[in-house]
Formats: C-alpha cells, structure tokens, sequence
C-alpha cells in the first residue's frame, strides 16, 4: 500500500480556472518525492487537496490505501504533517511550549503527559533552550523547526513541505533540509516536498514536474532533469551541472553517468587521466 | 511584549501574583457589585481598606493608581462643576458672593470620585497581577458550565488568546507597512485632508489584507492539525486553586455582605 | 554628491531593557552608478544600514551623506520627504505595500505623493510598469487579484515610478522563481546601464552577486567586515577566497577542478567558457 496515490485529481477554484487537470501520481513508502513546477502550476493546491483543506472536484486521493472524504479526513489527518511557507502563519501558541501542545490538545493527549512528549519532540528539532520562547523572539528557521516539533509528536508517517523554506534565509534553509533529510533517513518517513530549489530536487529519489496544472514528467531526477531545453520552456531552471553537461556535450566531451557537481567532477577527472 | 491591551501586566512576585485567576476575576466582579451599593462613609471604608490591603499585598502603588486617574481628571472637574450647578439641595457649605455651594453637591461628587477610585484600583490589582493569557484561562473555565447552552466559551477564549499571540506581530507589521509607505512619499504630518486620507488607506488597506491572508493560512495550519472547535479537546494549561484562593474569595464575600447589610 | 557613512552608529531603543546597536562605527562610501552588493548573515545589519539611506533611521552617532544631504545625529533634519524621492528603498516582500483600487492608480500613488502632475504621474507609471514586464492589460485589475510574482513587480513599479536615482532593494528576489528571479535581475542591471541609476541589492545570492554586480559590502555583527569590487572578492590573485558564506556555483565547480589538478583559470566569466576550458584541457593532456 502506498502512502500517497493520486488518481485523475480535477480541482478548480471558481469553474473557469482548472488549477489542478487530471493528476495521477504515486509517492512510495520512505521516499523523498519532490514536487516542482512554476508559479501557479498547481503544486501547493495539491498539498491542499491531498489533506482536504480543499475539496477535489473529480477523482480519487488514497492515504495509506484509505479514500479521502469527508468522514475520513480527520483520520487521515493524523498521518499526514504539513508544514506551509510562512513560518509565522502557522504558530498558534504563544510559546514554543504551547504551540507543540496544540496538536497535542487536539488529539485528546492527557495534560499530564504533555510536557514529557513536547520536551522529546523540541529536543529532536534542537529546539530544547527555546522552549519558553515566544515566537517574535526567533527566526524563520526556528519556527520552522517547531512546526516540525509539533508534526512530530503526532508521530505522523508522512511528511508534506509546501515550500517551507521559500521564505527563509540560507541559514534557516540549510537548518530546515539537515532535518529533514536526517528525518527521512532516521525515522524512515515518507517526504513529500513540494519546491522551486532545483538542487533539491537533484538530491530527492523521486520528482514530478507540474506545468499549467497537470504532471508532465515523473521519475527519478537524473533521468527527469536533463533536458536543459525542456526545463526552460516549462519555466524552470536546470541545475548547474546539467547546463555544464550540455555545454560539454556541444563541444564534444560526453558526460555520461553523473549529473550532481561531485559526480562530474569525478567523471572529468577519469577524462582527464585517461587521455 | 505581551502587555499591552488588558491594562498592564507587571511581572512582580506577589501573592496575589500567584493566586488563581479565576478567583481574581470573580473577586473583580464581586468588589465591583459591592462598590455600587449606598452604603455610606463606613461601607467605603470597608471597601477601601480591603482593596488596599490587596494592592499593598501585589506590590503595587499608590503613585500607579493616581497616574491611571489622570485621563478623568478633566472628567471629573467638568462633573464637579455641573454637579455644583444643578444640585442645590442639602444645607449651605460654601458662600462666595452670594453663589451658594450646598452640600448635596460637594458629598455626590466626592462618592462618585471614591467609586471611580476603587473601581480603577481594583481592575488594576486584576490586571497588573494576572498574565492576559491566565485571564483568557480563567474566562474560558468559568464560562464552559454556558457551553451546554450553546455558549461557545473555548472559542471565545482561542480568539482572544490568538489576539494575543498576533499582537506584537500586527505591530511590526504596522511599522513596516508605515516605512514601505513613507519610502513612497507619505507624510502623515503634511498634506491636503484628501492626501491624509490616502495615507491612512495605504495603512489600513495593506493591514487588513494581509490579516485576512493571515487568518485563512492559520485556519488551514489549525485544521491540518486537527483542530476542530466544536469538538472536545484536553487543555495543556491547568489552573490550580490553593486554600489562598478560598480566603480571598471568603473576604471579598464577607466585605460584600457587610456593604449590603450596612445598605439596608 | 557621494553616498558615505561616516563613523555612524545606530542603537534600537535607547535606554530601555531592549538597547541594541544595530551598527557599529561604520566608515563607507558607496560608489555612484554601480550595482552594489551588501552580503552578511541575518542581524548583521544590513536592513538597518538601508534605511538610513532614504532618512527612514537616523543615525544615532555620526554623519550620513546621501548625494545633497548630510544627515548629522542629534540634530533636526528637515524636509526628509524631498530625500525619498531621490532614493528609493524597496523592501523585502514589497507586494504587501499595494492598497489602491486598480494597479495603475497604486503605481501612480508614488509619483503624487512627490508632488507630480496626475498626467505625468500617469505616464511614469506606465513606463514603470512596462519596464517590471507588465502590459496594459493590467492598468485596470486589482492589485490584489495577480499572482505574488506579479505583485512584487508592481510594488517596484510603484518606487521606479518614482524616478529615483539611486534604488535600494532589499532581496528583492526572495521567494521568486529562478526565471523570475533572473528576470529581476536584469531589470536592475539595465536600470543601472541604461539609466545611469546607482543600485544597492541587500542579497543572500552569491550567484547573484558574482553574475549581476559591481561591489560587494559584506557586513558582520554591525560592523562593514569588506568592501570591494566583486573581482577582487571572489578572486585573490588567481585563486578563490576562502569565503565564509557558500560561494556561487560557478566558482564551486572551478575550485572542485582545479583541487583535482584541472589547470584552470578562476576568473572564467561564464558557463561557455568554462566548458571551453575544461575541454582544452581534456583534449590537450
């Protein structure tokens, strides 16, 4: 049973605009699948849509096997933690502490237990020290890290990012991608991220491109991103190393196994030495 | 900053800092009925040696009280004033010239002055001792028994304690949204009425827009957390009352009945 | 007319529990009609160091020059506003500032304030709004009603309409989209050719920095830590400076190279001839 199983997806927002046309995708079981695609594409409709904060029009959205409807969504809920884009839109409590008891809250967890589990979570997003903090008092990242504090104590088995480091500084972003990839690694948990940064994308083993509001690529990204030409007129950016890749294949050397920086380094080193 | 709105919350270690807020408040309210009964020179006494007692007791001062009296003085000279004017019955106090002051006049204004006094000093001892978010607490607990009349207690009190949260985050917004304005040429100082009215719109309309958007995306995070209003739900915070908080009520009770008994 | 700081300090909330100094003994002269860069960690200053520009902060300590102006600490200055239209200063996340019914009458919202006739106004918003890449089709919507990218260039519509000499941007990229981004990018850098405006970019790109400007100013705890010409920055001589924060992908690649024995040269401008010289060197050995 797959975590996630999209089929035929039809969503608009007011009948004339077809955000979302017949999505069908798969996200497997301890998988980074990332989720890119311009402005307006449709990504972060998707996200909407896969935890029913949106109603879908047409088609069918499957969580770990179980239909999405309205009697089944608050149970589908628990499985999934999404975090959005603004790290201060998404913090309800007035303290650390007291935003990771609200999930806590919600799902009926005895106040006796809470401080225990909330001080485990905080510790896990390294967020121990802060946690009497109010919000004004930290940074986007470290927001960030206490929305995953508070998905985390729900023990959920996917995570979904909606572009949660668009609105941080590199500092915050390469906080937020630590964790989450020692997330996926460690707790073995299913990753859905949706995204502009094509350097993640090149390091996820999964990636669907949305154009105009439907996929039109899926797959593993060294297979996906190469095509510089293709990325561009579906406005996108191609990853450095591919653009090198075509620059070199123009002019004759062939890059044929890597498409990540160390991996052509390596691959020209091997030219080099040979001739 | 948390403090701002609800009076000012003064993080001071009093007894009366740590008692339970909803004692507190029902205390308020109690004091409050109290000091609307016509009871004379000796309920007043009675009521004012208690509250200040209480002050005293939350480490407050005088000086605080008299500086929050300052926005009614014009109030109350303009009451004295029409109060000397109108109210001609009781025996002659003052002559000046042949304008006579009676006494009726001067002993009104000066119970309508002690009332306000011990209103001011007691809302002051509630808000100066008592976090907002506790009297949020306090408000949501002692209205949930109206829930089963459909009184939506705990979503009152979410409102109120997400105001609070967004508070010092409104204001920073304000302030940016004020420099963003300025670098376009606003000047609130200057300009035509019609030029001043476009610049609080480039304020306000920005502010309300982005509070909307605001509001929509914390629903969607609150719901996506499984919240549900209607639905039951566990409080991480507790209050706890202590046998402190049963005394203080007792006394307030004892100073009510005494007030009401002098009244009659 | 130049655009210096000299010895300025800046302190939030002087004598309150709060105090804080933002800036710190700043010595700097901006050099007139280049893009120049300002780079450093969140807190080091950077916004706070902008805003002095167009007399948004005043300096606490020291003299600011901004081209006729001299603004001296502790004393008054007058008359800031006529200073505002000769700098434009663009926020981060400038799309919250639209408030007006239609965009053209939001662009135009700059101009008027500054005292300009409403047809003029009008035409300057036109071609602001063409130069950000917005047609006509536009003038009537809400600004409300567009996309977040289309809203950040209506927002630095609303300041270009303004005619500033110099502009000021804080990462006026952020959250945009690499083509959008781009595209920003070279906005500015045909302001700054074309238009002889002089440009400041508060910026976390290094790829930004090394490809679209002139200087770079890298700040650090309030203090100006650099201040160069983007050659001398990134290149020492011929290899690259060891740079606390990440170094542009280009260079990245150059410096993986040459560490595994590639002889190449560090100030390779672009992709083409990157590719040109790495396979020179294949082909040769």
């Amino acid at each position: 049973m797959n975590p996630i199983e999209v089929k035929d997806l039809n969503f608009s927002y007011d009948q004339h605009l077809d955000v979302v046309k017949d999505v069908s995708f798969v996200v497997k079981r301890g998988s980074y699948t990332t989720l890119i695609g311009h402005n307006g594409s449709g990504k972060s409709t998707i996200a909407k849509l896969i935890i029913g904060l949106l109603e879908k029009e047409k088609g069918s959205i499957l969580i770990d096997g179980q239909e999405l409807d309205n009697d089944t969504v608050e149970t589908i809920r628990r499985k999934i933690g999404i975090v959005f884009q603004n790290p201060d839109n998404q913090f309800i409590g007035a303290t650390v502490r007291d935003d990771i008891a609200f999930g806590l809250e919600n799902h009926l967890v005895d106040p006796l237990d809470m401080d225990a589990i909330i001080e485990k979570y905080a510790g896990e997003v390294g967020m121990i020290e802060y946690l009497n903090h109010e919000p004004t008092r930290l940074s986007g990242g470290q927001k960030q890290r206490v929305a995953i504090a508070g998905i985390l104590a729900m023990k959920p088995e996917i995570l979904i990012l909606d572009e949660a480091t668009s609105m941080l500084d590199p500092e915050g972003k390469e906080e937020i991608n630590t964790l989450v990839t020692q997330l996926h690694k460690e707790n073995n948990m299913t990753i859905l991220s949706i995204t502009h940064d094509v350097e993640e994308v090149m390091k996820s083993d999964h990636v669907m491109v949305m154009y105009e509001g439907r996929i039109v690529k899926d797959g593993h990204p060294s297979k996906v991103m190469l095509n510089e030409e293709e990325l561009v007129r579906l406005k996108l950016d191609a990853p450095y190393s591919v653009k090198l890749s075509n620059e070199l294949t123009k002019l004759g050397v062939k890059i044929n196994k890597s498409w990540d920086m160390e991996g052509m380094v390596e691959e020209l080193c091997q030219l080099l030495s040979k001739k | 900053m948390n403090n701002i709105a609800l009076g000012r919350y003064l993080p001071l270690d009093s007894i009366v800092h740590k008692m339970d807020p909803r004692y507190k408040l029902v205390a308020m309210l109690i004091l409050m009925v109290a000091i609307f009964f016509p009871s004379g020179y000796i309920g007043y006494v009675i009521i004012g040696t208690f509250v200040l007692f209480s002050l005293l007791l939350a480490k407050l001062n005088l000086q605080m009280i008299l500086r929050a009296m300052k926005p009614m003085l014009f109030m109350l000279v303009f009451l004295t004033f029409i109060n000397t004017l109108v109210l001609r019955t009781g025996y002659v106090l003052i002559d000046l010239f042949g304008f006579k002051v009676y006494s009726d006049a001067v002993f009104q204004t000066l119970y309508i002055t002690i009332r306000l006094l011990l209103m001011i000093m007691v809302t002051t001892i509630l808000t100066a001792s008592t976090k907002p978010l506790d009297l949020t607490l306090a408000i949501e607990d002692l209205f949930s028994p109206l829930k089963r009349f459909g009184f939506p207690a705990h979503e009152i009190a979410m409102m109120i304690s997400i105001a609070l949260r967004f508070i010092p985050t409104l204001i920073d917004e304000t302030n940016r949204i004020m420099k963003a304005q300025a670098s376009r040429g606003v000047d609130l100082k200057e300009g035509t009425f019609k030029e001043k009215i476009m610049a609080i719109l480039s304020l306000i309309v920005p502010l309300f827009v982005s509070s909307f958007q605001r509001a929509e995306e914390l629903a969607d995070a609150m719901e996506a957390r499984g919240y549900i209003p209607s639905a039951t739900r566990t409080r991480y915070k507790q209050l706890k009352q202590t046998p402190k908080d049963w005394v203080m009520i007792t006394s307030v009770i004892i100073v009510l009945g005494s007030v009401v008994w002098i009244s009659l | 007319m130049p655009i210096a700081f000299e010895k300025v300090n800046y302190i939030y909330a002087p004598k309150t529990p709060f105090q804080y100094e933002a800036l710190k003994c700043i010595d700097l002269a901006i050099e007139l009609n280049k893009i120049t860069a300002i780079i450093g960690p969140t807190g080091s200053g950077k916004s706070t160091l902008v805003q002095h520009l167009n007399a948004l902060l005043l300096p606490t300590d020291g003299t600011v020059f901004i081209l006729d102006r001299t603004l001296v600490a502790n004393q008054k200055n007058k008359d800031l506003k006529s200073l505002r239209q000769k700098v434009g200063l663009v926020f981060q996340f400038p799309e919250y500032q639209l408030f007006e019914e239609t965009i053209l009458k939001d662009v135009m919202f700059g101009p008027l304030n500054f005292k300009v006739s409403e047809e003029e106004a009008r035409q300057k918003s036109m071609t602001a709004l063409t130069m950000v890449g917005l047609d006509d089709t536009f003038y009537e919507r809400s600004p409300l009603d567009i996309s977040g990218g289309q809203k950040r260039r209506v927002a630095i519509a609303g300041i270009l309409a303004i005619n500033p000499d110099v502009l000021v941007l804080d990462e006026p990229t952020a959250g945009l989209d690499p083509q959008g981004a781009k595209s920003m990018m070279e906005l500015f850098v045909e302001l700054n050719r074309k238009y002889k405006k002089t440009i400041l970019i508060v910026t976390h790109d290094m790829d930004h920095v090394l490809n679209y400007c002139d200087n770079v100013v890298v700040m650090k705890k309030g203090e100006v830590v650099t201040h160069q010409q983007v050659n001398d920055f990134f290149f020492k001589g011929d290899s690259v400076i060891d740079i606390e924060m990440a170094l542009p992908q280009r260079l990245r690649f150059v410096e993986s190279l040459r560490d595994k024995g590639f002889k190449l040269d560090s100030k390779i401008s672009n992709i083409k001839d990157l590719a040109l010289a790495i396979k020179k060197e294949i082909s040769h050995e």
